[in-house]
């Protein structure tokens, strides 16, 4: 492109933007336009973003000196100290990126707002490749209040988190470094506000904002939660989005609830470029405000309302629970690390007394494990149980958005599947996972989807039910668990089992089902129905069987329990194994030291503790050598030529 | 698995049941829960997996007489040991100083760990029971003062112990099923392994004692070959660890032991490696290495 035509289309850039200045010209559009020119740098159009946050610096300017001061400055005279209520700790999380006068400038203003700074507790969370990373070190040494915390970068919600951990607060109000607190005494306006709730809400369940008229109808930003809020819903910020509605999120789960309320009276500022209110620099480049994303993020907030309305029910529950119960006495607590293996040898005894039919032995055992606290139910026997969860065998198919989508999009799915078995390409391969199951015949599988990831070879073959399920974060991106191709074959008997955790439940898309196929799950018989979803709880006892003639296909798809949130869900998704995860496991189960590829060969080094032994019998043996083919090993001794 | 239920009945599956409960009640002990231990011991004794709730190795054979204690005078060997019981008190306590010793084991004597104990070892060898027919060990355990073993079984009942107390028994206490021990120094005592074994030191200085093992007298000599033939050469624990391991070659020159994979594991490495684009990885302990292969010419 000419040097001119690049002048001319920085100068209509600049235009555009410079319109934004008018409230009416300020689209979605100028968003994208300030991204490309905070990433242009050719010398006709690097002007564009200085020039214009010049005008944006001194409309600020002329806002601070002209509104918020004189607003401020009033304000001080107008506040009165309350004398009556309790003062609350107030705990602000703030997340800042390469802004450290804008936290400056936040934290400045907070304290210079407050009443009474002593009970304050600014949390502020540094990404550790932050190129400012030792002035915020230096700042945070300077005013001792403030608490940093530097770690990965691991994007805003997930930060949020990360702060609300180590928040001492009563109530934690979330912040970031583009705000200025404008009115005086907006720490007593929460004191007020608080004691108003605690007083009506015993459970400490709300969710607070401050409204200082600056909102039209039905508008909020940045949730003060109270303690009981957070540690009843077990997390500050959900992590599904890239970057707007975590907010959102939380105002409205407030509001299905009704605990949604204003602090009245207290302006804090929001200096964000989509207002004009702040120059636009690298740092919201970096958040990727582009309008797909956005977009994206707001679909998948209407798409994912169901999920707000569970937590809405799990919040509702915990408020219903919280009415004040006699004590329980408390039983001594075994370690949960031997829980943990209590529960997965109870579940191997059991396993093997239903290997060998003797159901009524298995039972027993199950019976006593209830009885010793190990389980809730003698039916549902997880060897990872999280408590607290909804135990119920089967769940309702409405619950869950999308399997209605599914059942729509069944046509499409099965066709492909039938496509594709038995041809020459069929990825569907007797099971080595589960073939310790089978009673008798024959389990084939094959995963699309597990420990996180599309698996390319099989989904390959199956390009439309990947696309299809593509549009279902619930199965996939929140998803510790598989999506499978399960065909079972006539004469099969698979033995009564409990998958490995209740944290999932299992869905089940029939694709073909012949005569003479049942499950029975919790010891209740059920049939499928083709392209008719069965969703239930895989850590029920189940059990299938195929008394018919032709082979049985169906597509399983896990999904989160829906009651799970919080630090679990964070903890399942994280337990997916990436391929570096499982080579160091691999290496840490064979006891290997090292494992490297060698001119096209494998050569392993053992860890200590094998090549300790190995060359202790070695030595003992006078070895130097061995090589096993079949069953027989050749020995190479000391002194052999090799 | 399938095969061998069907062919040999149940026998199989009670042995898997047996060592799947060892774990059970032995966690249960971790614990510190015994009564929960002993809540699943009753189970198992009622589902046919053992005869006795305190006799629960994870090896069970039928037929040999199953008692807590044995009388030591029944065995003739007692009375050589505590005949010579001066001579290697003062050898044990001369020359082992404050660790353990595993003496004999795997049908062999550890020459160094016999240094200095002459007249031990020379008694103990005129006892084929312990030594040529020991498919175990021969051992100089310690309990120090403080120490408390949670109540265990060993795994086989076809192994007696023969403990000869040598020092230190003010405080130690041990119970062997509802039975518990009386100490004296100089006489040996004979225990069935098997049954449950809980072990107490309260007194002020080390318990240590001579520990024997022998197979149970009632062992018909079949199943004695069987056990005697288990005992492994250095030869077989390399071959059996390879085998472990899908390992097809070791090898051990200048200091640096070498494996080479199987095929299926070949394979495995090769599609980790290509997934994380690696060519080499370390592990040492928290520490994980990678590295890229080098495109240097060979």
């Amino acid at each position: 492109m000419s040097w001119l035509a690049d002048f001319g289309a920085g100068c209509r850039d600049f235009g555009r933007l410079l319109r934004g200045h008018s409230k009416r010209y300020r689209t979605a559009r100028l968003q994208d336009i300030a991204t490309a020119a905070v990433r242009h740098r050719s010398p006709a159009r690097a002007w564009v973003v200085p020039t214009i946050n010049f005008t944006i610096r001194t409309r600020q300017a002329m806002t601070r000196t002209l509104w918020l001061e004189p607003r401020q400055i009033a304000s001080r005279f107008r506040h009165r100290p309350t004398v009556d209520v309790r003062r609350c700790d107030i705990s602000v999380l703030c997340p800042t990126r390469e802004r450290v006068s804008g936290l400056a400038r936040l934290i400045g203003s907070m304290r210079r707002t407050a009443h009474d700074t002593t009970r304050i507790q600014v949390l502020c969370y540094v990404d550790s490749d932050d190129r400012l990373l030792e002035k915020y070190r230096a700042y945070a040494s300077r005013n001792p209040y403030v608490k940093l915390i530097v770690g990965d970068p691991v994007g805003v919600p997930a930060t949020w988190n990360a702060l609300a951990r180590e928040a001492k607060g009563d109530v934690l109000l979330m912040a970031n470094d583009d705000q200025f607190y404008v009115d005086h005494g907006w720490d007593l306006a929460i004191d007020r506000t608080v004691a108003e709730y605690d007083e009506r809400y015993p459970d400490g369940v709300y969710c607070l904002y401050f409204d200082g008229g600056q909102y039209s109808q039905g508008g909020a930003d940045f949730p003060i939660v109270s303690r009981a809020w957070y540690e009843a819903l077990g997390y500050y910020s959900t992590e599904l989005f890239q970057q707007w509605q975590a907010e959102r999120w939380i105002f409205d789960i407030a509001e299905r609830i009704e605990r949604l309320h204003p602090i009245p009276g207290v302006f804090v500022d929001h200096l964000h470029y989509q207002d004009y209110k702040a120059p636009f620099d690298a740092t919201y480049q970096r958040h990727r405000l582009t309008r797909e994303k956005s977009l994206a993020d707001q679909a998948l907030f209407h798409r994912m309302a169901p999920k707000r309305e569970q937590e809405a029910e799990r919040l509702r529950r915990f408020i219903a629970e919280s009415v004040p119960q006699p004590a329980v006495a408390e039983e001594k607590d075994v370690p949960g690390y031997l829980i943990q293996s209590l529960r997965r040898h109870y579940a191997n005894l059991i396993d093997a007394w239903h290997y060998g039919a003797r159901t009524d032995d298995a039972h027993a055992c199950a019976e006593l494990a209830v009885a010793q606290g190990v389980w809730d139910l003698p039916m549902q026997r997880a060897r990872e149980h999280v408590p607290g969860l909804e135990a119920s065998a089967l769940h309702d198919p409405k619950s869950l958005w999308f399997i209605a989508y599914l059942e729509e999009n069944y046509p499409q799915i099965r066709a492909e599947i039938e496509r594709v078995l038995d041809t020459s390409i069929d990825p569907v391969r007797p099971t080595t996972d589960d073939d310790g199951l089978i009673r008798h015949g024959q389990w084939k599988q094959a995963h699309l989807f597990r420990d996180g990831q599309w698996q390319e070879q099989v989904c390959a073959h199956f390009p439309v039910t990947r696309a299809l399920l593509e549009q279902i974060p619930e199965v996939t991106t929140f998803s510790p668990g598989v999506i499978t191709v399960s065909r079972v074959e006539p004469g099969t008997h698979i033995m009564p089992h409990c998958g490995p955790t209740n944290a999932l439940v299992r869905v089940h898309l029939p694709i073909k089902i012949p005569p003479g196929v049942w499950i029975k799950v919790g010891g209740q018989r059920l049939v499928w129905e083709e392209g008719r979803c069965l969703i239930f709880d895989d850590s029920f006892e189940h059990e299938v069987g195929h008394d018919g003639t032709e082979d049985r296909v169906v597509l399983i798809l896990d999904t989160l329990h829906p009651d799970l949130a919080g630090d679990h869900e964070q903890r399942l998704l994280q337990r997916r194994l990436n391929t570096e995860e499982q080579i160091v496991a691999f290496m840490r189960d064979g006891d290997f030291g090292r494992a490297e590829v060698r001119d096209g060969e494998v050569v392993i080094r053992p860890g200590s503790g094998m090549c300790d032994r190995l060359v202790r019998d070695m030595n003992d043996a006078d070895i130097v050598g061995a090589r096993l083919s079949g069953d027989d090993v050749t020995w190479q001794r000391a002194g052999e030529a090799r | 698995m399938t095969e061998q239920l069907e062919s040999g009945g149940h026998r199989y599956l009670e042995q898997v049941a047996r060592g799947i409960l060892c774990d059970l009640i032995d966690t249960w002990h971790a614990a510190g829960e015994p009564e929960r231990a002993a809540e699943c011991a009753k189970l198992a004794v009622a589902q046919g997996v053992w005869q006795h709730a305190a006799q629960r190795p994870r090896d069970l054979i039928a037929g040999l007489s199953a008692k807590p204690l044995h009388d030591p005078v029944g065995f003739w060997f007692t009375a050589l040991i505590e005949e010579r019981f001066p001579e290697i008190r003062a050898e044990i306590l001369a020359a082992v100083g404050s660790v353990e010793a595993c003496l004999f084991g795997e049908g062999r004597w550890r020459e160094d760990e016999c240094a200095g104990l002459l007249v031990t070892r020379a008694v103990l060898a005129q006892i084929p029971e312990i030594t040529t027919f020991n498919p175990g060990t021969i051992a100089i355990s310690r309990f120090r003062p403080g120490t408390r073993v949670v109540p265990q079984c060993g795994a086989t009942n076809a192994i007696l112990r023969v403990y000869l107390p040598i020092s230190g028994i003010e405080g130690a206490w041990m119970r062997v099923a509802q039975e518990v021990v009386r100490w004296e120094e100089g006489r040996c005592v004979v225990l069935d392994d098997s049954f449950e074994r809980e072990v107490k030191h309260e007194g002020t200085e080390d318990f240590v004692a001579l520990v024997l093992e022998l197979v149970h007298p009632d062992l018909d000599p079949a199943h004695r070959a069987r056990l005697l033939n288990h005992r492994l050469t250095p030869e077989e624990r390399i071959a059996a660890l390879m085998r472990e391991r899908g390992l097809e070659a070791v090898s051990y020159h200048d200091g640096e032991v070498t494996l080479h994979p199987g095929e299926e594991m070949r394979q495995l490495v090769f599609q980790y490696m290509r997934a994380a684009g690696v060519s080499g990885v370390e592990v040492d302990g928290d520490r994980v290495r990678w590295w890229q292969a080098t495109t240097e010419s060979a």
